[in-house]
């Protein structure tokens, strides 16, 4: 399609200039007749004229559909088809839809992404009272070891305490059954 | 601008090359528009005039060229228009519905609406040769009416 266009255009600018340049040539009559009459460019360009005619020539075909009679009825379908069912209503309607799943894919990633966020947050929390319980249970066990430590220690007094007469008595270890 | 240049043939070309583009509406303005050249002086011109009627569904009209191409052409499209003239022939063979017409009278007022009287003039026509084939005629007062009031073109036509 393009050869077919450049070709006519080369051949009908030739077409054109070769009067145009005939008339601007020394010694041609200035007056436009001499341009224009009919025939001018058959006489100066038939070169030209007769290579835009074998392109047309060349690249006549027939016409590709049969011909068919139109009536308003076949419009109204064509219209329909073309506008409704298929074309510009369809098209608008298959990109909602595109849109709807688009906006239903976005909603789905941040229900997700809520989701995930509200997984983390619970995980942080259950992690931080379980670090809390953890402290609080080394803290319960540091206690536990200071009463025994202490109780151990105060049996151990006690036994000084309580039996002032027997100093003779070596020290002994606190045992289980002091408790 | 080709015409102003001295290349009175001009439209003729621009108007096959706009039959090329798939352009069938305004390469029948160019083949028909005031200034163009008169059909029956180029046959190679002619078929191509013919092809952007066929395309425009001016089926009546781009017979009626092809007619005169025959003869006057080669071998190759005096064959290849007595093809298109056969397959016209077969889709007007029949008696046109009250649809056809009115759908060549409704466009010849659309187009006579948006300004390009050369067109709505050959829909016009078209209409009135599709109502001559119907035995009621029906239609054919609309589209001559509507014809007497669209302003005639200067030059071309078939």
């Amino acid at each position: 399609m393009k050869r077919i266009i450049t070709l006519l255009a080369a051949a009908l600018s030739f077409a054109f200039a070769a009067p145009v340049l005939a008339a601007d040539a020394p010694g041609a009559s200035n007056t436009p007749d001499a341009a224009t009459a009919p025939g001018a460019t058959q006489t100066t360009a038939p070169g030209a004229t007769q290579a835009a005619d074998d392109a047309l020539a060349d690249k006549a075909d027939v016409p590709a559909k049969p011909p068919v009679l139109p009536s308003t009825a076949s419009d109204r379908a064509t219209y329909v088809h073309d506008n409704i069912a298929f074309g510009k209503k369809g098209a608008a309607e298959r990109a909602a839809h595109s849109q709807a799943d688009r906006q239903g894919a976005t909603d789905t990633d941040d229900a997700h992404a809520e989701a995930a966020n509200r997984a983390a947050h619970a995980a942080a929390a259950s992690a931080a009272a379980a670090a809390n319980g953890d402290s609080h249970a080394a803290a319960g066990q540091a206690r536990v070891r200071t009463a025994r430590t202490s109780r151990t220690a105060g049996t151990t007094t006690t036994t000084t305490t309580t039996t002032p007469g027997a100093t003779a008595t070596a020290p002994t270890m606190p045992t289980g059954r002091g408790r | 601008m080709a015409e102003r240049l001295g290349a009175p043939g001009a439209a003729g070309y621009a108007a096959a090359a706009l039959v090329k583009l798939d352009r069938p509406e305004q390469a029948i303005e160019a083949f028909e528009g005031s200034g163009a050249t008169s059909p029956g002086r180029a046959p190679l011109l002619d078929y191509y005039h013919a092809l952007a009627c066929y395309e425009a569904r001016l089926y009546v009209r781009a017979d009626r060229l092809l007619a005169g191409v025959g003869a006057r052409s080669g071998p190759r499209i005096a064959g290849q228009a007595a093809r298109v003239r056969a397959d016209i022939a077969k889709a007007l063979a029949a008696e046109p519905g009250r649809d056809v017409v009115d759908w060549y009278v409704a466009r010849c007022d659309a187009l006579a609406a948006g300004d390009r009287p050369v067109l709505a003039r050959a829909f016009c026509e078209e209409a009135l040769a599709v109502a001559g084939r119907r035995a009621d005629r029906h239609g054919a007062a609309e589209a001559r009416e509507r014809l007497s009031r669209l302003r005639p073109v200067a030059q071309g036509g078939p």
